[in-house]
């Protein structure tokens, strides 16, 4: 019987084997947010960050950066100050509420450069040459100077990992930056969509979207892209619509982090949860 | 004293494909497609050693992989483990070098990439309003054509001999 057994088990130790493996990943996606795994995420992240790292630095020895990098600075920091100046434009009734905003503005910029992309079905994810050493933070957003490119989910003491908005984990609340219309953008199926958008909405193709003082990750205005189409329109009781990302996260080599972990709290219950999990 | 010769080999040359995979794959990336270097290195083990290499080396890959690109943990590591143990049924003591060689190579890692993509788009993207066959049409078949594609211009500049293959 033993012995049957013996025979039937290393007959099929391939089956066992994937069963154990398949098992096992599947326990990965169920614990992936804890606390110890992340542990274990941040130290691998930060052993290919530092192989990364030394690698550019090498090849980046005999490439002047620094000009381009204020250029590339000045730029981002006028978007920055033209979506304020886009949001003075809007009628009265919307401009007082603008006045509770902050001033984007003042913001801290740090500039950074891609390291790495990580291209997976239709999403990007990226590391940057700037990590906790220079400041930076888990839930800082990250942009250019066309608009939002990213939020950080993880950071080491010299890089960090930037979920971009090409990402099915990243959900903005998000609004045409002419009305009060707020929606969600999420990626999905390889299109930037903004989701639950009220039919009496108000939106034209080419519309700028811009990121939402309803939302409790990037709450100050940040555009995010360009209305491309509306999904049927005649069908439902919301209106979904199409962007054209404002970044091509795809292809950027140059960003720059805000140095502000948005912060939005009800009844003294922190609604950003990159902070709560600082 | 073979065997870790050869896992130190396996992971020189998956050194390789993780740098192609991070540093090339965004410069040839078509829209937002992209081949997958690191499927074609596990379909690569499966046939030329059989399901448990296969398996063992896309659940690795897969792994580190997530541990790093910061996705969701264990999503690449299920899809590549289901990939490279497909792709074991491929495995023929005599004749693995040369499906290695030829383009029924490059149809293995159509199919393994079709699973691949298929099972990763499964945990990654799938929500209720995402319907599955427009899902796997849309997120599977189009980088599993190009890394087959990929694979295709490999057979043309892989060494003749099949002595110089890692086994």
């Amino acid at each position: 019987m033993i012995e049957f057994a013996k025979k039937l088990f290393l007959s099929l130790k391939h089956y066992f084997l994937l069963l154990f493996l398949l098992l096992a990943a599947s326990f990965l996606m169920s614990v992936s947010e804890m606390q110890g795994v992340q542990g274990v995420r941040k130290l691998a992240f930060a052993s290919y960050s530092f192989f990364t790292n030394s690698l550019l630095s090498v090849t980046n020895f005999f490439i002047p950066t620094s000009e381009i990098e204020s250029i590339k600075l000045k730029n981002a920091e006028l978007m920055l100050e033209n979506n304020k100046l886009r949001e003075l434009i809007v009628q009265n009734e919307e401009l007082k509420s603008l006045l509770g905003f902050k001033d984007t503005t003042s913001f801290d910029l740090e500039p950074a450069y891609v390291t790495s992309r990580f291209l997976s079905n239709e999403q990007v994810n990226f590391t940057i040459n700037k990590g906790a050493g220079s400041g930076l933070k888990i839930g800082m957003p990250v942009i250019t100077g066309k608009g939002l490119a990213g939020i950080i989910t993880e950071v080491t003491s010299y890089s960090s990992n930037v979920q971009t908005i090409k990402n099915y984990d990243l959900k903005l609340v998000v609004r045409n930056d002419k009305g009060k219309y707020s929606g969600i953008m999420k990626w999905t199926n390889g299109k930037l969509l903004v989701k639950n958008l009220p039919k009496t909405a108000q939106i034209e193709r080419g519309d700028r979207i811009i990121t939402s003082p309803e939302s409790s990750i990037v709450g100050f205005p940040v555009a995010v892209g360009y209305v491309k189409e509306i999904i049927d329109p005649e069908k439902g009781m919301f209106n979904d619509i199409v962007l054209i990302p404002a970044v091509d996260v795809d292809r950027i080599d140059y960003v720059f982090v805000i140095k502000h972990v948005y912060s939005k709290q009800r009844g003294g219950f922190e609604l950003n949860y990159y902070n709560r999990n600082e | 004293m073979n065997k870790y010769k050869s896992i130190l080999k396996y992971f020189l040359v998956f050194s390789v494909f993780i740098s192609l995979q991070t540093v090339l794959v965004p410069l040839i990336s078509v829209g937002s497609f992209s081949p997958d270097f690191l499927l074609i290195f596990v379909v690569y083990l499966g046939v030329m050693r059989g399901h448990i290499w296969g398996s063992t080396a896309g659940f690795i890959t897969g792994l580190l992989f997530d541990l790093i690109s910061g996705y969701l943990l264990g999503s690449s590591a299920f899809s590549k483990t289901l990939s490279g143990f497909v792709a074991g049924y491929f495995y023929n003591e005599i004749k693995s070098v040369q499906i290695i060689k030829s383009v029924s190579f490059v149809l293995i890692v159509f199919l393994c990439s079709l699973i691949n993509f298929s099972a990763f788009a499964v945990f990654t993207g799938f929500d209720s309003v995402s319907s599955l066959p427009v899902l796997l049409f849309d997120q599977a078949l189009p980088p599993a054509v190009y890394t087959s594609l990929i694979t295709l211009i490999y057979i043309f500049i892989v060494p003749k001999s099949s002595g110089d293959y890692i086994k």
